[in-house]
């Protein structure tokens, strides 16, 4: 275990982060320890660039402990640059972050002040950029260790040594190519001779709206109208963002202290009011107002892109995959996830694996098509029934057999094809070979048996036993 | 007098024509289809424009476990839907997938169906699947719409029928073998399996039992609103420079029994 951070008190005991924890602990008997939680940090560093936006809109999290704002055109709002870094730096500190500040005109030279200037707030006006840099470390140009390193060793302590040396000659200090380029790159970066852009962080727009009414709803048209008021946001919001309804749920809160949560879910992202009401009206039909409800939370839980459809010339409304989305989603919602499905062959030459049930409307990925089987049944039986049968010869098709307590004569028979189990899909040690054979009795109907195992094993399991998989038409 | 005559024929032409319209027969028979190729796979005398109407139809086997209407529905349905998405409902409940099985992924692509176009639905009530049917038959999204259905109501099967007048959509029960009661159904059919015909060039069993040939079955029109009836006995056709095993309705030259010296010789290649 390393050291991620320390506070200031850590600090002037002497622990450095990437120290070893028993180090650390030798160091300083006394020493707390928490566990760094990666996740929780970079959540708490986007809630922080969310807020910092009061000051710009263009706000990058860079790297798991800066933030990067772009003040150009907002900082006389603050009263000037350094009245708003000041207040910058005050109300973090009221949060309870320690801040360093750095301002200057190239995302390197503001990095560079952060983390290696003598005070926490350093301004570098515009036109003092090199005598600002001259006197920190070559490491402050975001370089890599190694790089910072082998400079080190050349002399070359500070970025102001490095103005002096002619570009060519720099570069060829170092073995790679790359190397070099990469640390005249970063030099030119921090002296703004090389573009390098701000990228403002898109947050996901909330997509969740509430509606507390003045009195409790004790009716349904009164649930039915905050309904009707928070879905209509929503769709204005979803249509600036181009997004259409995956999933969708509205929460009640009953006075109470109850909640009910009425959802629904889309085949294709849905952007269509009235059929989302057809969608929920049921459900809010069932809602028990009892004492009341007082608070309404509408939220889109999943969203995906939608493009603008046009509209026909004619009245005929949205076209035929809408009306069909609209009917797998009234299907789905009342019948289940699982009772609408549709199916695919599988590259698989056992029949019961030859084919998968995926959900309706789901954009075919383009998958290996299974081979072409033109002897194959109709229907299958997931589950293959035994069948008693009499056969003329052991290895042969049966000339009569027994299936749901009816013995059938069969006239006609084709076969065998022998299906020999997939050593590797993990298969058990039972799986036995198979002989299949199409069948057809007297009546004409035509049935797909199989023999599995075979009669010259040569370690016998059991004697082979008959089943039927499939109905052939 | 002759003008007011005339006038109360046109007044009752047009309430037929309304009443048609109810149940959607008149609307109907004016869709566009691809009536040339439907020709092309049943029989010259089959009454193919009544299966493309947006009525219910009721399809019945003679014996249990006969699967003959799945195969005669099938036809039906890829006829009806031929382009590229258009999709129909195929719906089960309860123990009809232990019955006779679900469909078949390979198998419908053997007979020419692509797995994609159908929308298949599994639930354990009737019921559901009779809201499922009339929801999708309403709809108008799917070019067709295929139950199996153990039981249901007059009244049920009224609602279906309505459904599918409203939504111009072909509603289509599977029923059992023992299948009675009322319904509203527009056209009643009875399929059975009957003994197909041998591939002679299949080697016999070491019995003498042939390979099976192009699958056999009787269709009959038993109850139909505008008063056709008739009875046919089909095969599956073996189309020319198509995939093997295709399917298409062909009327039977008549049950011959196979010419014997083929398999004779087919015997004597073996040894």
């Amino acid at each position: 275990m390393r050291i991620f951070a320390t506070n200031s008190a850590a600090h002037i005991a002497g622990i450095k982060p990437a120290m070893r924890l028993s180090d650390a602990r030798a160091i300083c008997h006394q020493l707390q320890v928490r566990q760094h939680q990666a996740k929780a940090d970079t959540d708490e560093m986007s809630r922080i660039a969310c807020w910092l936006e009061r000051y710009t809109p263009s706000v990058q999290i860079h790297g798991p402990d800066t933030i990067l704002l772009d003040i150009t055109g907002s900082a006389h709002l603050f009263g000037g640059e350094n009245p708003m870094l000041t207040n910058l730096r005050h109300r973090l500190v009221q949060i309870g972050y320690t801040t360093r500040l750095g301002l200057a005109d190239t995302i390197g030279a503001a990095f560079a002040l952060v983390r290696y200037g003598e005070k926490d707030i350093t301004i570098i006006a515009p036109d003092k950029l090199h005598q600002g840099l001259a006197f920190l470390p070559v490491r402050a140009l975001r370089l890599s260790p190694e790089q910072a390193d082998s400079l080190y060793g050349l002399g070359l302590k500070t970025i102001g040594n490095l103005f002096d040396i002619p570009r060519a000659s720099l570069a060829r200090r170092f073995s790679g190519v790359r190397d070099g380029a990469s640390v005249l790159k970063r030099l030119d970066q921090a002296l703004g001779l090389c573009h390098e852009p701000l990228q403002p962080q898109r947050h996901p727009p909330s997509l969740r709206f509430s509606l507390n009414p003045a009195e409790p709803c004790l009716h349904h048209d009164g649930i039915k109208a905050v309904f009707d008021i928070l879905l209509d946001r929503l769709l204005a919001k979803l249509e600036r963002e181009m997004q259409g309804l995956r999933k969708l749920s509205f929460r009640c809160f009953y006075t109470d202290g109850g909640e009910k949560c009425l959802s629904a879910s889309f085949a294709k992202p849905c952007r269509v009011k009235k059929h989302i009401e057809i969608l929920f009206n049921d459900q809010l039909i069932d809602i028990d107002p009892r004492f009341g409800l007082d608070g309404f939370v509408l939220s889109a839980d999943l969203t995906d892109k939608v493009q603008a459809f046009q509209n026909g010339l004619l009245e005929e409304g949205h076209h035929q995959t809408g009306k069909l989305s609209e009917l797998i989603d009234r299907l789905v919602n009342r019948l289940g996830k699982d009772a609408i499905f549709q199916v695919e062959g599988y590259q698989s030459h056992l029949p019961e694996r030859a084919q998968n049930r995926v959900p309706v409307l789901q954009q075919a990925v383009n998958k290996p098509k299974p081979p072409h089987h033109p002897r194959r049944p109709i229907t299958i039986f997931t589950h293959p029934e035994t069948i008693e049968v009499i056969a003329e010869i052991p290895e042969g098709p049966p000339m009569r057999f027994h299936w749901r307590r009816v013995l059938r004569q069969v006239t006609r028979a084709r076969g065998p094809e022998r299906i020999a189990p997939e050593w590797w899909s993990g298969g058990s040690g039972t799986a036995r070979t198979r002989d299949y054979y199409e069948v057809e009795d007297i009546g004409g109907q035509r049935y797909w048996l199989f023999r599995a195992g075979l009669y010259d094993e040569p370690v016998p399991a059991s004697p082979p036993h008959w089943h039927i998989h499939g109905l052939f038409l | 007098m002759n003008e007011n005559r005339q006038q109360k024929i046109i007044d009752l032409q047009q309430r037929l024509a309304t009443a048609g319209v109810v149940f959607g027969v008149r609307n109907s028979l004016k869709q566009p289809s691809a009536s040339s190729e439907i020709h092309h796979d049943f029989p010259p005398d089959f009454p193919v424009d009544l299966v493309q109407m947006a009525v219910l139809n009721e399809i019945s086997t003679t014996t249990y476990g006969d699967i003959s209407s799945y195969g005669f529905a099938l036809m039906i349905l890829r006829q009806i839907a031929m382009a590229q998405d258009e999709k129909f409902l195929w719906c089960m409940a309860g123990r009809q997938p232990l019955e006779s099985g679900q469909l078949f992924a390979l198998g419908l692509s053997a007979i020419g169906i692509d797995p994609a176009k159908i929308i298949q639905l599994e639930v354990r009530r009737t019921i559901d699947v009779l809201w499922a049917m009339e929801e999708a038959a309403r709809s108008g999204a799917l070019k067709a719409v295929v139950g199996i259905i153990d039981n249901l109501t007059f009244t049920q099967s009224r609602r279906l029928s309505l459904a599918a007048a409203r939504g111009q959509t072909p509603v289509f029960m599977l029923r059992p073998y023992n299948n009675d009661g009322a319904s509203t159904a527009f056209s009643r059919w009875r399929l059975s399996s009957r003994p197909g015909q041998v591939n002679i060039y299949n080697p016999r069993t070491p019995s003498g039992i042939q390979g099976p040939g192009r699958a056999a079955f009787e269709v009959e029109l038993y109850q139909c609103r505008d008063g056709r009836r008739g009875k046919w006995v089909c095969h599956y056709e073996n189309q020319k420079h198509q995939t093997a095993h295709r399917l298409s309705v062909v009327a039977t030259t008549g049950n011959r029994t196979p010419v014997s010296h083929f398999p004779q010789r087919a015997k004597k290649r073996n040894r």
